[in-house]
């Protein structure tokens, strides 16, 4: 694939243009620089593929979106200056992803699919699908009514001995206060990856949709992990 | 209390595995490609793999096959193949009470794509999931397989999975022993999942892991190590290459996660023995890492409480690298 073909399948059209493009095959990763300033000669004779690992650090006021996959490869388009209203795709400065992603991810939920799914299907991280369901709450769009019923629909259990969720033991088996007291394998792993995902995150309703998953960690496993639970309430208490 | 069935598996020749397998029973079958061949359809998963901790301690052999009678109780098993459009379906497919028995071939898409996204799937970590990679023997290498027993057919490109279910008292629980930890030394970062890395953060500061390696004259036999609320996860290295500013690994490294090199062991065996709980000795399902095998050299030696294959790979929930894991049956009150 050419620069030209590259920046049709991105989408990019006059006066933007691709300045560099790198790929990483082993991260499944391509990052694209783009400009709509007149390139260099010097900057045309870099443009394609070639290198095979993005750079770590960004250049001074560098932005960078999470754009749509191209084939299996995540994408993440990079510029250097706040984008005009001539390039659609675009995010705004601060947001994760480009409209065109946003899009795309408010479909699917709109379809029905979780945004669990949705993360594992376009490999996205969850905090960044959390932002831009924040972003809907406050412009009034469905993704966040329907990621709200979809977790809501996936609470539904019969009746348990678990704690409920204003219960404070979850707010400490996420602080990392009980992580003395676990033993089970299963629950090690996915309490990291709760703390992980909360890490620095403060709002509320993130942090209750994780609580959630947690809670139904208990309560299918109710029967062989009541030992665990029992212990992680003394703890708790 | 717990229940168990090693006293029944052991090595045996292939004759001898395809007249338990007339048997009726279900088994977890594993040996050299070649060994498994002739076997006969049945209740069966297989993998490929030449290398064991047998009841005569390390062995490495192509014509012997190790054998596990699997437990059950419940109703009747279901073995499954997932490529990769349906490989996300692994964790929900999975029984209520039970358990999954896993077997991946390495290298192939569905190996890469489960390290990677496996602790994503849904309902990961919720069911018991347990299982290995198929491997080959490094001087003689065939293509790893994974073998549906159902239909003795080899699969170098789906997984296989078993998924069992348990009677209602009885619980499967699955752990493992990892005698590496970190290491007091540098934490390291990663930017993306990835087998291959080099760029990195090193104590927050920019970095290459190759040179860092190089520069240091690391043992690369230790692994990377990341700390999971108390639990110890492996990545092993399988290649630096500084000159190309890569580290080649055989589990993908994870974004904001910790690593650490691991601190030296000396004596695998004895630390093993040491680590080995009450709950892991003699358990139903087993399986340890190659790379335990052949750094240690544990050919000829015996760990006592554990045999089973030493893989390219082990699986207790997610891929895991120089790490024994087990699966105990407990029966509930």
């Amino acid at each position: 694939m050419n620069e030209r073909e590259l920046e049709q399948a991105l989408g990019l059209s006059e006066p933007w243009a691709i300045l560099r493009a790198e790929t990483d095959a082993a991260s499944r990763r391509v990052d694209v620089w783009i400009s709509d300033q007149p390139p260099s000669p010097g900057l045309l004779q870099r443009l394609g593929f070639g290198n095979r690992r993005p750079r770590l650090a960004r250049g001074d006021g560098e932005r960078v979106w999470r754009h749509c996959n191209v084939g299996t490869f995540r994408c993440f388009v990079h510029a250097s200056h706040s984008p005009s209203g001539t390039l659609s795709f675009l995010g705004a400065t601060g947001a994760p992803f480009t409209n065109a992603m946003a899009m795309q991810i408010s479909e699917l939920l709109g379809s029905g699919a979780s945004y669990r799914a949705v993360c594992a299907v376009l490999d996205l991280d969850f905090k960044d699908v959390w932002q831009l369901k924040r972003v809907g709450d406050r412009e009034g769009l469905s993704v966040a009514r329907q990621m709200a019923s979809t977790e809501t629909a996936a609470e539904a259990a019969p009746a348990t001995g678990v704690p409920e969720l204003e219960d404070p033991v979850w707010d400490r088996l996420v602080a990392g206060d009980l992580n003395h007291a676990i033993k089970a394998l299963n629950l090690r792993l996915l309490l990291s990856r709760v703390q992980t995902q909360l890490r620095g995150v403060d709002d509320p309703e993130m942090r209750e949709v994780k609580y959630r998953e947690l809670r139904r960690f208990f309560v299918n496993n109710e029967r062989g992990l009541r030992g665990e639970l029992d212990r992680l309430m003394s703890a708790a208490r | 209390m717990m229940t168990g069935t090693t006293a029944q598996s052991c090595l045996m020749t292939p004759d001898a595995a395809a007249e338990r397998i007339r048997g009726g029973e279900w088994l977890a079958i594993a040996g050299d490609r070649q060994a498994l061949q002739d076997l006969p359809a049945g209740n069966w998963i297989g993998g490929s793999i030449p290398y064991f901790m047998g009841q005569d301690g390390g062995e490495t052999s192509r014509e012997k096959v190790h054998v596990t009678p699997l437990p059950v109780g419940g109703e009747s098993p279901v073995l499954r193949r997932y490529a990769v459009g349906d490989l996300h379906r692994l964790c929900m497919d999975g029984p209520d009470n039970g358990y999954t028995l896993l077997i991946l071939p390495a290298m192939s898409t569905v190996h890469e794509l489960f390290s990677r996204k496996g602790p994503e799937f849904e309902d990961m970590f919720l069911k018991p999931l347990l299982g290995w990679v198929a491997g080959f023997h490094l001087d003689h290498a065939l293509a790893p397989a994974a073998v549906d027993g159902t239909r003795a057919e080899f699969l170098e490109d789906m997984a296989v999975a078993l998924h069992v279910p348990l009677p209602d008292n009885e619980f499967a629980e699955i752990g493992i022993v990892n005698i590496f930890e970190q290491d007091d030394g540098d934490v390291i970062r990663f930017p993306d999942a990835s087998f291959e890395v080099g760029d990195c953060l090193i104590n927050g500061e920019p970095a290459n892991l190759a040179h860092y390696l190089r520069d240091r004259a690391v043992d690369t036999r230790l692994p990377l190590v990341a700390d999971y609320c108390g639990t110890s996860l492996n990545v092993s290295i399988k290649e630096s290459r500084p000159d190309e500013d890569v580290v080649s690994l055989y589990a993908p490294v994870f974004p904001d996660t910790d690593y650490r090199l691991a601190r030296p062991v000396d004596d695998y065996v004895g630390a093993f023995e040491q680590a080995l709980p009450p709950e892991g000795r003699n358990s139903a399902l087993t399986f340890n890492c190659v790379l335990n095998y052949l750094y240690s050299g544990l050919e000829g030696r015996r760990t006592e409480g554990f045999d089973g294959p030493m893989t390219f790979g082990e699986v207790a929930y997610q891929l895991l690298n120089q790490t024994m894991v087990y699966m105990a049956v407990r029966e509930l009150d």
